[in-house]
């Protein structure tokens, strides 16, 4: 509650507490001191003080950049409200082929405010996933992943995946014409990986096709495999964060002549009261376009019915499924689908290995040249999958 | 020591305006919350079980020889028929032909479309016309004179 | 002992291919085995029709007109009979052993002679005709085909002359490629009898100067059924139980429905309308004045799918061309009662379409409102039942109906109107809960401003 900033040096304000708070330790209302006690109880037999010591350590550099450090706490907070929604769908959620589009019409119409806690969490996720990509997207431009960091890196691949992991079986759950499908294509892809794929695929699946026991693994997947694999992740990777500070990026660092010349913010609580208006924000847009363009529920899953027309993965997969869709049906005597499938992997695995490939001037360059290449390709991708 | 100013006042001020402030929004999210955690309207016993709203002593012709009409299940029409031993069978009342609504002629035992002539037994069975596949049934439980119509 | 493993290979080896030569000569006597026993089959099967074939299967004595004559088992593969088991000779006659031409189409032998169309019919009823012999293939035959195709209008025309050219059993059903007719390619099977039929009714030349009860007979009954709603459900639904040409007609004593009779015939499907016009005394006015029943308004062929215009007074109106000029005794009195109903129909018609359009209006809102959409079948179902008791012509049985549909939109409309406000509902909790967000973060940003600047620090701790 108390930290000191001794540096702290203002000649217009008064020398206060960087804890923000209204109360100084000089003030001896009672209010204060029962405060006090309860917190000095408290510290001394939950061990607070750990905590308080990791908080009154972190300092948050501002510079040109700093706003791209919003992302990792925006993703945090989006995570948080996922948990939360998705904990309360699955209080109305019944996962069965036969009652899972009923029970997911009832949670739209005869749950109250059930078509907001199902928008929310929906439009959420797509939010999350953005929100996870730029946050990847700066943390390689200010090139935070160099050591130590490279395992900070590593953890935030994973969780990314996790969370597209997340919202591909997700998407099943509703058990809807337009979800059966995208998951039939979808799980295909798998069956394409070479050796492992067919069992891979039978895996996926539950079986040789898309049917109930899919929805039921996916079910299982999405609400305490997943989750359990997140938290532990989300554990390193928050862990790391704080073990390691926030990276300060190079032109920051000569701009101000010296990292220990950058100046910084304490993260509790001035960062954090700046990240809290994001979260509001956030808030505000989730209740936004849940009110106003709430989650489609569309036609029941017949799964002995033909497709329907434009079935679409959710937008965070059309790159992969435009690309795909386009590759032919044979490259150098290959099947297309495998190499493009290998290639995606591929190109996943270099991601995850940034950190260890970024060596010099040379490789950076090469590395900026793919990313861009790929990031183009991705964009144009995804604008032709919806054009067409 | 911190002296007292204009500035650190409006802190207060601003500090115990957004306490209030933050308080309100958690208290709109805890409503919505809140809300949805209360069972569903409408529905008695999940979607796909209802109490049907005749009693077994109900099914019979009334004054104008009407028998008991279908009543909703999940958005599909029910009807309930009670063969003369007493067994109460209820059926999706939708006609497999041309989608109309079938009726129980209890005098001849038999259920009827009145469109296309289409004669089902009290199994649901298609006996004579066009109807192409028998009446889809669902389970019926009873709970002394109350009828509890569910689908598996 | 260096060479041991070679020996043993060798000796495996020359194991291997005893092994392999023994299976193959087992094989060899398994073939020859089989292709014996086939050919005994075959023996003991074609015995009988072998004579027959003897000529009748050698393509080099048939020539010219007398082709027709060339028969080998490729011409019988797919016939009904034929896969039966039934033999040349039991449709036939004659003496199947007798490879003399005269004793093998000897009358003795009870060889059976085709030589008019006229006998045709006689030909096949000698089995279908027998109620005895078709039980073999069904429990309780059908043996009245032959004796139905002598009372129709085909029968009794070939009757008088028998060059007429008339159908008679081969025109539909063919001869020695007779098909079941729940045989797709059969054209008796539902979806080819108009075809079928059409192939002399809808042939100019030969419908030229045919009358039927004194008028021509035409040609176009093929054309104009085929734009019929039965044509549609028919040919397009491919709902089998929608009528085609036999199903009115009659299959073999094909006869035009008699003048009284028609609304039998529409009755057989339409059975609640059937019932309504039995009762009506409209039915009895249309008999004394020879009136054919349902075609009077609906059409014959060319029945289109009624529409709510043929009711009343009004242009199009099928009620308008008698009542309005008293024709066939017709009162004005009457058309106020088709005018009455035309409205109420009208009114129920008006209040589905709107209470569709507030459903719609919710739909495109966003809101999910598929459980009063999927009610609004039952208001559907009610106009339909009143469009029904149109043909009792009398506004009381319709009123029932028309009330019940009229209780189901009003039940439509509420939920409509209910999903409206809760979509009204939405917007404001938005509003609502977006001023406190507003209000935090405005009140954040202005905190956040009264918190010290940033220093400089030691950022690695």
């Amino acid at each position: 509650m108390s930290h000191e900033v001794d540096e702290y040096n203002s000649k217009d304000e008064p020398k206060e507490t960087s804890g923000g708070m209204d109360h100084s330790p000089s003030d001896d209302s009672s209010d204060w001191r029962r405060t006090k006690r309860v917190y000095a109880y408290c510290a001394d037999r939950l061990g607070l003080d750990l905590l308080v010591d990791l908080g009154q350590k972190k300092l948050v550099p501002i510079h040109r950049t700093t706003p791209f450090y919003y992302l990792g706490g925006m993703a945090l907070f989006l995570v948080i409200v996922m948990f939360g929604t998705g904990v309360l769908l699955a209080l109305h959620y019944k996962p069965s082929a036969d009652r899972a589009f009923d029970s997911v019409q009832s949670i739209m119409t005869d749950v109250q405010f059930g078509w907001l806690i199902r928008s929310v969490h929906a439009w959420g996720a797509a939010l999350l996933i953005a929100v996870l990509i730029l946050h990847l997207l700066t943390t390689y431009m200010m090139r935070a992943y160099r050591r130590p960091r490279e395992y900070t890196w590593v953890t935030g691949c994973f969780l990314l995946g996790l969370f597209m992991a997340f919202g591909f079986s997700g998407y099943l759950l509703p058990w809807n014409q337009l979800a059966f499908f995208a998951t039939r294509v979808g799980t295909a892809i798998v069956g394409v990986v070479p050796v492992v794929g067919e069992e891979l695929l039978i895996w996926a699946r539950n079986g040789e096709d898309v049917t109930g026991d899919t929805l039921a693994r996916f079910h299982s997947l999405h609400v305490s495999i997943f989750p359990l694999i997140a938290l532990v992740l989300l554990g390193a990777h928050l862990f790391l964060v704080q073990k390691h500070g926030m990276s300060v990026p190079d032109a920051a660092a000569k701009a101000a002549g010296g990292k220990n010349r950058v100046p910084s913010i304490p993260f509790v609580p001035d960062f954090l009261l700046r990240d809290a208006v994001g979260w509001y924000l956030a808030i505000a847009l989730l209740a936004l376009l849940s009110a106003i363009f709430p989650w489609e529920l569309g036609e029941q899953a017949d799964p002995f019915g033909s497709a329907p027309e434009g079935i679409k993965p959710e937008w965070y997969f059309m790159f992969m499924f435009q690309a795909l869709k386009l590759i032919p049906a044979h490259v150098f005597g290959l099947e297309g689908e495998m190499l493009g499938v290998m290639f995606f992997g591929f190109c996943g695995l270099i991601v995850l290995l940034v950190p260890f490939l970024d060596w010099g001037q040379r490789s950076r360059q090469v590395l900026n040249g793919l990313a861009i290449i790929s990031l183009i390709f991705a964009i144009v991708m995804t604008i032709w999958g919806y054009l067409a | 020591m911190a002296t007292r100013n204009g500035s650190s006042s409006r802190r207060k001020w601003l500090l115990q305006a957004l306490i209030g402030v933050v308080s309100a929004t958690a208290a709109g999210i805890a409503f919505p919350v809140l809300a949805f955690l209360r069972p569903r309207r409408q529905l008695v016993a999940g979607g796909l079980e209802v109490v049907a709203p005749y009693k077994v002593n109900q099914l019979e012709r009334d004054a104008n020889g009407e028998w008991p009409a279908p009543f909703d299940f999940g958005g599909k029409p029910c009807l309930l028929i009670k063969k003369p031993d007493g067994t109460v069978k209820a059926f999706n009342a939708v006609c497999t032909h041309l989608e109309c609504t079938v009726t129980y002629r209890s005098d001849q035992q038999d259920i009827f479309c009145n469109c296309h002539n289409g004669v089902f037994n009290t199994d649901g069975q298609t006996v004579s016309g066009p109807p192409p596949k028998p009446l889809e049934e669902y389970d019926v439980t009873l709970r002394g004179e109350q009828i509890i119509v569910s689908r598996s | 002992m260096k060479n041991l493993p070679v020996i043993l290979v060798m000796l495996v080896s020359a194991g291997v291919l005893l092994r392999m030569a023994e299976q193959q000569t087992v094989a060899q006597v398994e073939s020859e085995n089989t292709t014996e026993a086939e050919q005994k089959i075959a023996e003991a099967t074609s015995r009988k029709d072998s004579s027959c074939m003897k000529c009748h299967g050698e393509a080099d004595l048939w020539e010219g007109d007398r082709l027709r004559y060339f028969i080998t088992e490729n011409h019988l593969a797919k016939d009904l009979h034929w896969k039966k088991g039934i033999q040349c000779d039991d449709c036939h006659g004659g003496n199947p052993e007798s490879m003399n031409f005269r004793e093998a189409h000897s009358a003795e032998a009870g060889y059976r002679v085709i030589s008019t169309p006229q006998d045709i019919p006689q030909f096949c009823g000698h089995c279908h005709s027998n109620v005895e012999y078709m039980s073999r293939y069904s429990p309780s035959p059908k043996t009245n085909q032959e004796s139905d195709f002598w009372t129709g209008g085909h029968g009794r025309r070939l009757k008088e002359n028998p060059e007429a050219g008339v159908a008679n059993c081969v025109s539909c059903h063919g001869f020695h490629g007779i098909l079941p007719i729940d045989d797709q390619t059969s054209p008796t099977y539902p979806k080819n009898v108009a075809k079928t039929c059409a192939t002399c009714h809808s042939d100019a030349e030969k419908m030229a100067g045919i009358d039927y009860h004194g008028r021509p007979i035409g040609h176009d009954q093929y054309e104009l059924w085929s734009t019929s709603v039965h044509a549609s459900l028919l040919m397009e639904k491919g709902d089998l139980s929608a009528p085609t040409c036999n199903d009115c007609h009659g299959n073999h004593g094909a006869v035009a429905p008699d003048v009284n009779s028609v609304a039998s015939a529409c009755a057989t499907c339409h059975v609640k309308i059937g019932e309504l016009f039995n009762s009506a005394s409209m039915k009895h006015r249309f008999e004394q004045a020879s009136l054919p029943g349902c075609a009077t308004c609906h059409g014959k062929h060319d029945i289109h799918q009624p529409t709510d215009d043929l009711l009343g007074l009004d242009m199009g109106a099928v009620c308008a061309s008698c009542h309005l000029d008293g024709k066939f005794g017709a009162t004005l009195a009457g058309s106020m009662e088709a005018k009455m109903m035309g409205e109420r129909l009208k009114e129920l018609k008006e209040r589905i379409a709107s209470s569709e359009a507030k459903v719609e209006h919710a739909e495109q809102l966003g809101m999910e409102v598929r459980r009063a959409k999927f009610r609004l079948h039952d208001a559907h179902t009610a106009l339909n039942n009143a469009r029904v008791a149109i043909h009792s012509f009398a506004q009381e049985p319709m009123k029932e109906t028309i009330e019940k549909g009229l209780s189901v939109t009003q039940e439509v409309d509420e939920q409509a109107e209910a999903a409206l406000r809760e979509h009204t509902f939405r917007r404001i909790w938005l509003a609502l809960f977006l001023v406190p967000i507003a209000m935090a973060v405005v009140l954040l940003i202005l905190f956040i401003q009264t918190q010290p600047p940033p220093t400089i620090q030691n950022l690695e701790h």
